[in-house]
């Protein structure tokens, strides 16, 4: 640990590491100081200039989210000098801002209306800025971009370069022209956005939001003709309460269930049974790949296996690294998998047309909005899946029909399909689909639940950047003989960050796992680019103890033990793997490459 | 006119494309692709120096001596920095966009000019300055104007 230095903040004092900012410093003191441009996920940017404090012994005010402590400092936060600074940053920064905040999708949730507020900005006081210069980029079907709201924070910038590692926007041009921009200026559907939507949760304005398909759904759920079913992923559940006024990590579901049927979905399932489902077609693929690599010694058959159930980590993979595809399980999301289920056997158990079926995914999720478009996902001979909805669009309509969570009784799932394990519940979290595959796959392998108490894989548990562990198969059934000592290794990672470290070792064939999984956003789904807005490190943990919470108190915890599973696969697809689940749950992937799209 | 990637190849083998070489290096791909660069130049560029499209055009956009739009033969640029904007950078620039025809920024119709405002280029004893091209002219009276643009018709 390196050396403590004593900081005085306002009369408070405290100690922090040689090296850690003002900033961080006055958080310790527990002294409030405003911020545009710093996010604690990401980099030193220093841009904004509304942090500003005043160090004894230092001439000039210091921007706090930069400087670095390493000598004993007195700071002041709240004198004139400072008050008046970070005002006129404010009024500096508005200037350049333009935007009706009425029509606004983060009116109410705007940093830099906020900031605002509370520093008393009663008039422009330059100059500024009173009609739209850019067009709203709104090509793609996950993140739609509005320019002119944009203030420079670079806060995209340093999430999809450094925290991604997607390389998407970059600082344009120079001066007073700067911008924050695409490659030449083109739409984000054209170049290699992942979607993720990491930006659009750390974005402070309105400058970046997903692409809102709420009045579609209200349009559907007034027709007559149409039967609208919802199904909702674990991480909304985990993360609607905080629209609400919950803390973090308040658990809704059943609440949820109850307003989304009043606000007039026809049926209300539960995206942990197609989980469920995605671990027996992806937990029987693995078995298969490591059959087909151990015994038959089939060259053609690639290991790791890496899950798919991420749309963003198949984008990144799609564009990053285009020939190594065959590493990606071919198995579709739950999301997916879901929506081609309803549109056949469930709407054949229901006895309603699937032409007249509209499925809406309930997700955390930015890029869901862009897998459930993509062309191949039409399995069932309809769009399996016509709508992604984000958390915040849910929230918003559920405000919109006056449905307030807290007034709501609590509701359980709608049956026949309506169920998932605590397996299928996990998903949410990173680590949560190893776990849960690993659940069932040691099981079907040597018959006995996994070696760990109460079910709970903790290796692969918790925020670390890369989590590895491995199980030794041992005392196994004897159609798995060839199994018998192996050594299963697996790895977690999420960020597409840590996910590209692992990739650049499988690039360089140094990479030796058997199982990996994958999610592009921070801390898996729950960190999902369609969550509430803010996100901290504090926030996902708490979202990720509410999802754990939530799988220990669901009676089945492995997705084979699922009895809806095992009826589907009695009644309708046979057994995993077979012809008519890859015809409806699999997939495949497309080599995209890093360049401009052409239309 | 369509990008020779070959002559990009060939001129990225010309140098390492290490962060000190990288200016000359696009000066001379900007050359080979008449003046400006191109897409498919970029995207060439990106791919032979390991650097993602969006870093490659944060470079390019920085500085106004890189085009990304397409640009006449020969590239007038104006100062319009304090200095000459003083000693009448001003007019002439408003001369030449009458003489060209042409807004500031824009190209003549048969591809031969491109008029452009640039930051200082350092002759501000000069002043009123501009460029041509890589030729640089000072102390530009309005009535020497016709006489200069002559070389270049």
């Amino acid at each position: 640990m390196s050396e403590m230095i004593k900081v005085n903040i306002d009369g408070i004092e405290v100690e922090v590491e040689s090296g850690a900012t003002v900033l961080s410093a006055c958080e310790k003191a527990g002294v409030k100081v405003p911020v545009l441009c710093h996010h604690p996920d990401l980099n030193v940017a220093g841009v904004c200039r509304v942090c500003m404090v005043e160090i004894e012994g230092m001439g000039n005010l210091q921007a706090s989210c930069a400087y670095p402590v390493t000598q004993p400092l007195t700071v002041k936060t709240k004198t004139n000098r400072v008050r008046k600074a970070r005002r006129m940053n404010l009024d500096l920064v508005l200037a350049e801002h333009y935007g009706d905040c009425y029509t606004c999708p983060r009116n109410g949730n705007c940093e830099l209306r906020t900031l605002a507020d509370e520093y008393g900005v009663d008039k422009f006081k330059f100059p500024h800025v009173d009609k739209p210069r850019y067009a709203k980029d709104t090509k793609s079907f996950s993140i739609i971009r509005d320019q002119d709201k944009c203030i420079h924070c670079k806060r995209c910038i340093r999430t999809c370069i450094d925290m991604q590692k997607v390389n998407v926007y970059e600082t344009a041009n120079k001066g007073h022209d700067v911008e924050i921009q695409v490659a030449l200026n083109k739409s984000i559907a054209d170049v290699v956005c992942i979607n993720c939507g990491q930006c659009v949760n750390r974005c402070p304005t309105g400058a970046l939001w997903t692409q809102d398909v709420s009045d579609q759904v209200w349009e559907d759920i007034e027709n007559p003709d149409l039967f609208v079913i919802m199904q909702t992923a674990p991480s909304p559940r985990a993360a609607i309460g905080e629209e609400f006024g919950y803390p973090p990590g308040t658990r809704v579901t059943k609440k949820l269930n109850a307003a989304m049927r009043r606000a007039g979905f026809d049926k209300v399932l539960d995206t942990n049974f197609a989980a469920d489902l995605t671990i027996m077609e992806e937990g029987t693929e693995l078995l298969e790949r490591l059959h087909k690599v151990i015994v038959k010694k089939d060259k053609s058959v690639k290991i790791p296996m890496f899950t798919s159930c991420s749309p963003g980590w198949v984008k990144f993979i799609e564009h990053y690294y285009p020939d190594h595809l065959d590493h990606l399980s071919t198995c579709k999301s739950p999301q997916q998998m879901y929506g081609a289920v309803i549109k056949t056997y469930y709407a054949e158990k229901i006895g309603i047309d699937p032409s007249k079926i509209r499925t809406v995914a309930l997700m955390p999720c930015s890029a869901k909005k862009y897998e459930c478009n993509r062309p191949e996902m039409n399995a069932s001979g309809y769009r399996d899946v016509d709508y992604g909805l984000t958390t915040r669009e849910m929230a918003m309509m559920l405000k919109e029909a006056g449905l307030h969570l807290a007034d709501m009784p609590t509701e359980e799932f709608d049956p026949v399909l309506g169920e998932g394990s605590g397996a299928g519940m996990i998903f949410g979290a990173t680590g949560g689909v190893m776990e849960a595959a690993i659940r069932t796959v040691y099981e079907l392998v040597t018959g006995r639940p996994v070696p760990f108490e109460r079910l709970n894989i903790t290796p692969v548990r918790g925020m670390e950047a890369i989590k590895e562990a491995s199980l030794k198969l041992e005392k196994v059934k004897k159609e798995y003989k060839w199994l018998e000592g192996v050594e299963l290794k697996i790895a977690v990672a999420h960020g597409t960050a840590n996910a590209k470290i692992l990739m650049d070792k499988l690039v360089d064939g140094t990479l030796d796992y058997h199982f990996i999984e994958v999610m592009a956003c921070p801390g898996g789904c729950l960190g999902g680019g369609g969550q509430p807005i803010p996100t901290t490190p504090e926030i996902r943990k708490a979202r990720a103890n509410a999802i754990y919470q939530e799988d220990e108190e669901i009676e089945i915890r492995k997705s084979h033990e699922n009895p809806l599973i095992q009826k589907l696969y009695k009644e309708f697809l046979g057994k995993p793997g077979s012809h008519k689940s890859h015809e409806l749950l699999h997939t495949h992937y497309t080599k995209r490459g890093q360049y401009f799209v052409k239309d | 006119m369509s990008v020779n990637l070959e002559r990009i190849r060939e001129i990225f083998s010309d140098y390492s494309p290490e962060k000190g070489n990288f200016m000359v290096l696009l000066h001379d791909v900007q050359k080979a692709c008449g003046n400006w660069l191109p897409e498919e130049a970029l995207m060439e560029v990106s791919k032979l120096a390991k650097m993602p499209l969006n870093k490659v055009y944060g470079f390019v956009s920085f500085y106004t001596m890189f085009s990304t739009q397409p640009r006449g033969k020969h590239i007038i640029r104006v100062c319009k920095d304090g200095p000459c904007a003083v000693k009448g950078s001003l007019m002439l620039a408003d001369l030449l966009m009458k003489e060209l025809d042409v807004d500031m920024g824009e190209t003549t119709d048969d591809n031969h000019f491109t008029l452009e405002e640039t930051a200082c280029i350092g002759t501000c004893t000069a002043s009123p300055a501009m460029m041509i091209d890589d030729e640089v002219y000072g102390n530009v009276a309005p009535e020497s104007l016709n006489s200069i643009l002559k070389k270049y018709r």
